[in-house]
């Protein structure tokens, strides 16, 4: 039997913490770039999105207007080994 | 824009008009001038000066702390700044500004700089820019500029005139600049009344990787020669105390030799900032280890991030467009990579499945050479369902509402449910402990992202994805090796950093991982 109250609980929870997360200083670049080339910012390495500098690099690929991809970023060789897993990037 | 009723105007009751805003504006002004109050306020005369000054003029003004308007000659540093247009400027928030750093001394001055307007924009505000700025006598305009460039700034202004001069090469790449405030000001002010550079201005230009040094006084020096090879200074051994202390005598040797590893390690990469930020921030244990392991090569590079290609073990690491404490957080993180690679091949190359397997693909033979110690899976997996954030079986459901939808037991739905909140508990505690850090100044804080990343490989990637937090993401996890490989070296990371604040943290959090972890450093240091 479904507890409709406790789905409705979750439901607040889960709009509280998706509010929570828009409030985050890259979700508008995030959002800008999905809605300009249709697709998140890839980034391959370890990284903390909101870093300032990961906010100062989408924004240069909206202005550019060339999507934010790590691993285009990457050559040829650096792609194969990255693809069958043998290059660790952070 | 303001509104004003215009009487007797059929039609024209409410008009929104700049020009007749200005009329106004202006006639008010001419009529307060005439004030005896209005001669004695040398803010608002200044400012009023400023407001009226032509639009394709660039002008200034400089107040002491006192309020009155600052005529010598100098160089100012902003240490904060505003910008607003001539419309906004009020005299009353000039006079407060002035009041508010008035008591930071005689060093500290407010400017107010007019921009002139940019020919290609028809229509536009005048842009002022407010900043309250340190002041460098004009005799010491190298100071000036050294000062600046280390604090990041990327222009001084000439107080005569009010004319922005660029400083020559500013730190690259470094969005966030030097706070100057507080201890830091008054030890500037300090020394600039003595005609010096501050220690903290020298130190920071020093670690700044330029091909020379310099001294308090701003001269260029040479850079000091690189440390000798890892060779252990030996520290002798205090003798025992005999009962009765008997005469010395200046002949008498130590009884025991010291041994080389009773003194310090020196870690030598070949790098000499690399080892610089290594041998002051990374334990005993670590320094012995990454020396007894030996040294891969390491190059840097211009991409973002970092790089362990264990084809040819090499660490490539972005070094210019980073500050100490990502440098020494990639560096460290990286050699994790290299001495779980090491750990596993052993020390010699031949015995390396790159070397030994050449017919495998390059997955296989990252694998093969990854092994994260079978111990350590184990323990990473327990300490992961311990923490409710990963479980034998999960991923049946998105999440707790479509487990709950989809006929899953009250039981699993709670467990999903408290993942959640746990994962978000993390996600903040994580923020908050970085911003501590970042503001302490403590050289760890980029290390938090190295707690962040273990907490999204147990998660296969959704504490990056789907929570906000530093990591690597779904995309990268979905290879379960990298998991483990990724584990590892940010234990290492962690584990290696002086400061203990974050391993304290990820032992609380993974008690299971971080004493299997010991356990194996402590095999790989006695091996």
């Amino acid at each position: 039997m479904i507890d409709k109250e406790y789905i409705m609980k979750l439901r607040i929870e889960k709009a509280r913490w998706q509010e929570e997360l828009s409030k985050a200083p890259s979700y508008k670049y995030i959002q800008a770039h999905k809605r300009k080339f249709g697709k998140e910012p890839v980034f391959i390495g370890r990284t903390w999105i909101d870093d300032p500098e990961n906010i100062k690099r989408i924004n240069d690929a909206l202005i550019k207007g060339v999507p934010y991809d790590e691993y285009e970023m990457l050559n040829e060789e650096e792609k194969q080994m990255y693809d069958e897993g043998g290059l660790i990037i952070d | 824009m303001r509104c004003i009723d215009v009487e007797n105007y059929p039609g024209f009751e409410t008009i929104k008009s700049a020009p007749l805003e200005y009329a106004i504006g202006k006639a008010f002004k001419e009529a307060e001038a005439k004030t005896e109050a209005y001669e004695q306020d040398k803010v608002a005369q200044a400012v009023d000066r400023l407001k009226t000054e032509g639009a394709d003029s660039d002008a200034g003004v400089t107040f002491n702390e006192d309020g009155t308007v600052y005529e010598g000659p100098g160089y100012l540093i902003p240490i904060n700044e505003n910008e607003t247009t001539t419309v906004a400027l009020s005299v009353n928030n000039i006079k407060r500004l002035i009041k508010r750093y008035g008591n930071k001394g005689p060093y500290v001055k407010v400017h107010i700089k007019k921009h002139a307007r940019d020919p290609n924009k028809p229509y536009q505000p005048d842009k002022v820019t407010v900043s309250y700025n340190v002041i460098v006598p004009k005799d010491k305009a190298h100071l000036a500029q050294i000062i600046a460039k280390v604090a990041g700034r990327k222009y001084l202004i000439n107080t005569e005139g009010s004319l922005a001069i660029n400083v020559e090469n500013p730190r690259k790449g470094i969005t966030k600049r030097l706070a100057l405030s507080g201890a830091r000001l008054k030890d500037l002010q300090a020394s600039l009344t003595a005609g010096e550079l501050p220690k903290f201005i020298v130190d920071e230009y020093n670690k700044m990787g330029l091909d020379h040094h310099i001294n308090k006084y701003g001269q260029k020096i040479a850079k000091p020669e690189p440390k000798p090879k890892a060779k252990p200074k030996p520290k002798p051994k205090p003798q025992p105390k005999p009962k009765k202390k008997p005469k010395a005598k200046p002949e008498t040797k130590p009884e025991v030799e010291p041994t080389p590893d009773e003194g310090s390690t020196n870690v030598d990469t070949g790098n000499d900032s690399f080892d610089y930020l290594i041998n002051n921030n990374a334990t005993e244990e670590a320094k012995k280890v990454i020396t007894k392991l030996g040294v891969p090569t390491i190059k840097t590079t211009n991409r973002r991030g970092a790089i362990f290609n264990p084809a040819f073990v090499v660490i490539e690491l972005a070094e210019k467009e980073n500050r100490g404490a990502e440098i020494i957080s990639s560096l460290l993180h990286e050699y994790g990579h290299f001495t779980d690679y090491r750990t596993s091949v052993g020390l010699d190359d031949a015995n390396s499945p790159w070397v030994t397997n050449p017919h495998l693909s390059v997955a296989k033979r990252a694998k093969l050479t990854f092994t994260f110690s079978a111990r350590l899976r184990a323990a990473f997996k327990k300490d992961a369902e311990n923490n409710g954030i990963m479980w034998s079986g999960f991923g049946k459901f998105k999440d707790a509402e479509d487990a709950a939808l989809n006929g899953a037991d009250m039981e699993l739905v709670k467990k999903y449910d408290n993942r959640e909140r746990v994962l978000r508990g993390l996600k903040s505690t994580l923020d908050s402990m970085r911003y501590e850090l970042t503001k302490a100044r403590n050289i760890s804080y980029a290390a938090v992202g190295a707690v962040s990343d273990i907490i999204d490989a147990m998660t296969n990637g959704a504490f990056f994805t789907d929570y906000n937090s530093a990591g690597h993401g779904k995309k990268y996890y979905s290879r379960e090796h990298f998991r483990y490989m990724e584990t590892f070296a940010n234990l290492f990371e962690l584990w290696s950093l002086k400061d203990r604040t974050l391993w304290n943290e990820v032992s609380r959090l993974f008690p299971e991982t971080t004493s299997q972890f010991e356990v194996l450093m402590g095999e790989v240091l006695n091996d």
